[in-house]
């Protein structure tokens, strides 16, 4: 009996994981020494300060020798703290609203330059939306308090001239979080895009043409098309950004004031004026080992969840 | 004679001979021995051995680390500093400068990684306590005490950098404090004189802000949670803690806050104090007024008086300004002192090679302290033939003159041998200074609390927010102290108290 290819194939898989793991890693040896330098910077930079997560178990400060192991109290003093609470709160909320608005705002943008049919013109216009990804968020913060200042800044300029009264956007509650996202979305969309428009030059293009022939129109066959050809990519960036929905604080240290705290205040402005300003590194790290279980859970709920839906997850 | 000189030749040389062998610690390989009365070269260290067998020796270390946080700017010469402190003292210098915004965490995370620098500088009032008690911190008192310093600096300052009664630093100048400028100008142009009290300075702010048309905004101030930036306004308050009858308390909470607050938030209403003043960065500030677009602004008195001047005019110049004396309500407030501290960690025979040829070295009141104060001759300074010291240029800024290398001349807490050959501060810095001196109030040392210790980022964010919040105008006085005591209730702020008044 002649064996099909899939036969051979499923065979010389077996054959393999039958052998030793000596003789296998010997076997692939030069793939081993290809992948010893990845493996030693994730060991030496990921895996061995893991050996901190201990901190969160003792009470450490600078000038702590021998730290003094009190077992769950920095994660009590962290769980009756209101002002902790605020700030896992707020963090939900900026970074939720965040990661809808990248998607959508990338997935929108990159179907727009997608459709740009002269090279120079789209590559322009690329290159000049990648820009603000390169300027760090410090003089962004700095651009947009000049844009946003309620004396001389652009935007109350213009309301002014339409007989409004200025808004202090940036010390004001109801303003400060859409400022934030206004802003992360100007830095971040241009970046956001690469892998959108990635993915969209592997849509295959007799798709379009015999939807075309059929009398789809560009929107219809955008909706049937473009958008399930790069749906596994969505989903990708998305588990993606799941994974670091806490990880949020440069933006937000760099736009922060006193009067917006209530609304403004994430984990990891609470992580660093607790550990940092505060020295108080065993509650800090509490805080943060706090922040990366939650982050694992979140992310092994998506995955399972697309698994169920999609039938796929970027996870195991 | 000859027989003298051979008897201090042997003494010197059994010196260096015994150092040699007593082996070295981390940072002490012994090279050489001085006397800790002149830390200089080894010949000077020889012939004071010969003329003093019975001082004490010390080893010279290998090196000493200091780290500083302002001071000079890189390009002005930082190295040639270096290396000529390092040939007065003849003892390696490794000089490290770092970020002033973020000094302490870098100091804090430097004492967590064991890479902390030998000397650097604490504020005696926050952050002295904190450290003597975790052991950061070398007690210098039998140093301080045997060196001779001690007696030339006034007991008062001794006990502003002392723990329990233990000298932990030694400050490298008085500390300045804040005063309020005002554009005399502006008064001039109004026919009216300079604010005496509350009701005067307000009227002076209205005035500014409906009658000169170049004034966009009557008073600046960068945040508004500092009673010394806002002296007016604060009047006999403060958020921070502060004693009352002998006894700490928290400034929040007392009575005279709430018509603090209550006169800021009216202020902040009627357009008086700057919009922006929750965003405001203290540069921002500064800005604002060399644009010419500020009527009033608290800042350092000094040096700084002169430069707000200055600046100003060199955009407009018939600007001119006057630092107003304290109104009658309240008083101007000094900051803390800053000492220059030994680590902790160090062995006792280390704090006292570190204490001898580098503190020692740079508060002897002559050449090592013309170093630290005026920096090096032909780069910083220059010394005319009667031994007068001028500074030089900047090079960072080659139209202004250096006002002080590490710290300030004029302001020495040790005295020099000869004040009167020191560079002497501009017109405008002495009336400045003359002016804080009226009221000016030294802030009491904080004792520790563990306590404090735990909450005090969380405990500040609070103070702040509530502040920002009634003086907004998003909640009245009556609710936000409500709201502020509530939290802090919940933050410990009685067991803080408590253990302060221990």
């Amino acid at each position: 009996m002649k064996r099909t290819k899939e036969q051979k194939e499923q065979k010389l898989i077996l054959s393999n994981k039958d052998k030793p793991l000596l003789k296998r890693m010997y076997k692939y040896r030069y793939m081993y020494f290809m992948y010893l330098p990845v493996f030693l910077i994730f060991l030496v930079f990921n895996y061995i300060p893991m050996v901190g997560i201990l901190i969160s178990f003792t009470k450490y400060t600078p000038f702590t020798k021998v730290p003094q192991w009190v077992g769950l109290q920095n994660f009590k003093q962290l769980f009756v703290s209101d002002i902790f609470w605020r700030s896992v709160k707020n963090t939900l909320i900026i970074s939720s609203v965040n990661i809808v608005l990248s998607i959508t705002t990338c997935v929108g943008l990159a179907l727009l330059i997608d459709e740009i049919k002269t090279v120079w013109f789209r590559k322009v216009v690329q290159s000049i939306l990648y820009i603000p990804h390169f300027i760090s968020w410090v003089v962004v913060a700095s651009i947009f308090t000049m844009i946003l200042s309620p004396q001389e800044g652009f935007i109350n300029g213009i309301l002014q001239a339409f007989g409004q009264d200025p808004i202090y956007f940036l010390a004001d509650s109801d303003w400060w979080r859409v400022c934030l996202w206004i802003i992360e979305r100007w830095k971040g969309i241009g970046w956001g895009t690469i892998i959108y428009i990635a993915a969209l030059t592997a849509v295959d293009g007799a798709l379009h043409e015999a939807a075309t022939i059929d009398g789809a129109n560009r929107v219809q066959r955008i909706w049937h098309i473009t958008l399930p050809s790069i749906a596994p990519t969505i989903l990708v960036v998305f588990i993606m950004d799941i994974a670091k929905i806490l990880n949020i604080f440069e933006p937000v240290w760099v736009l922060q004031n006193d009067a917006v705290l209530a609304v403004s205040d994430v984990i990891g402005t609470y992580v660093y004026r607790i550990g940092i300003t505060n020295a108080q590194y065993g509650v800090s790290a509490a805080a943060g080992l706090f922040k990366s279980v939650i982050s694992v859970v979140l992310v092994t709920i998506v995955n399972n969840a697309s698994r169920k839906i999609k039938g796929e997850g970027i996870l195991s | 004679m000859k027989s003298k000189k051979l008897l201090g030749l042997a003494l010197a040389a059994s010196m260096v001979f015994s150092m040699c062998s007593c082996g070295s610690g981390d940072s002490a390989g012994s090279t050489t021995a001085a006397t800790t009365k002149a830390a200089s070269n080894n010949a000077t260290t020889a012939a004071a051995t010969t003329e003093a067998p019975t001082e004490k020796v010390v080893e010279k270390p290998e090196k000493i680390t200091w780290w500083t946080h302002s001071g000079l700017n890189e390009e002005d010469y930082v190295k040639e500093w270096d290396a000529a402190f390092s040939e007065l003292s003849g003892v390696t210098l490794e000089h490290t400068q770092v970020s002033n915004n973020e000094y302490y965490e870098l100091l804090e995370i430097a004492f967590a990684s064991g890479t902390e620098p030998n000397v650097f500088d604490l504020s005696a009032d926050t952050k002295m306590a904190y450290y003597a008690s975790q052991g950061g911190i070398a007690d210098l008192t039998d140093l301080v005490k045997n060196s001779g310093i001690y007696d030339k600096v006034d007991p008062g300052v001794w006990e502003s950098v002392s723990v329990d009664g233990r000298i932990y630093g030694i400050p490298g100048e008085m500390p300045s404090g804040a005063i309020t400028y005002v554009r005399q100008d502006w008064l001039d142009k109004l026919g009216r004189k300079v604010p005496t009290n509350y009701d005067e300075f307000l009227d002076m702010l209205r005035a500014f802000k409906t009658e000169i048309p170049e004034c966009k905004i009557p008073l600046t101030v960068p945040g508004l949670t500092s009673a010394q930036n806002l002296p007016e306004f604060y009047q006999d308050a403060t958020p921070d803690l502060t004693i009352v009858n002998g006894q700490w308390v928290d400034g929040m909470a007392q009575d005279n806050m709430a018509s603090a607050l209550q006169r800021l938030q009216d202020a902040y209403k009627e357009g008086l104090i700057d919009m922006e003043a929750i965003t405001n960065t203290t540069s921002a500030c500064r800005d604002k007024w060399y644009a010419g677009e500020v009527g009033v602004f608290n800042y350092w008195a000094g040096k700084w008086g002169n430069t707000l001047q200055v600046n100003l005019q060199a955009n407009n110049p018939n600007a001119y300004i006057t630092g107003i004396d304290a109104i009658k309500e309240t008083y101007y407030r000094y900051a803390g002192f800053n000492a220059y501290c030994i680590s902790g960690r160090l062995s006792e025979k280390e704090v006292e090679q570190v204490f001898t040829y580098f503190l020692q070295v740079a508060f002897d009141g002559a050449e090592g302290q013309d170093l630290f104060y005026c920096g090096v001759e032909g780069l910083h300074r220059t010394t005319d033939a009667n031994g007068n010291i001028t500074y030089n240029n900047m090079k960072s800024k080659a139209d202004s003159t250096f006002q002080s290398v590490w710290a300030t001349p004029w302001l020495a807490v040790v005295p020099f041998d000869d004040p009167a050959k020191a560079p002497q501060p501009a017109e405008m810095v002495t009336i400045t200074l003359d002016t804080l001196k009226v009221t000016g109030t030294y802030k009491p040392t904080m004792p520790v609390s563990e306590t404090y210790n735990m909450v005090v980022a969380d405990w500040t964010s609070v103070k702040q927010e509530t502040i920002a919040n009634i003086v907004m105008g998003k909640t009245t006085v009556e609710e936000g102290l409500a709201n502020y005591k509530k939290q802090a209730d919940t933050l410990g702020v009685a067991q803080i108290l408590k253990e302060m008044n221990q």
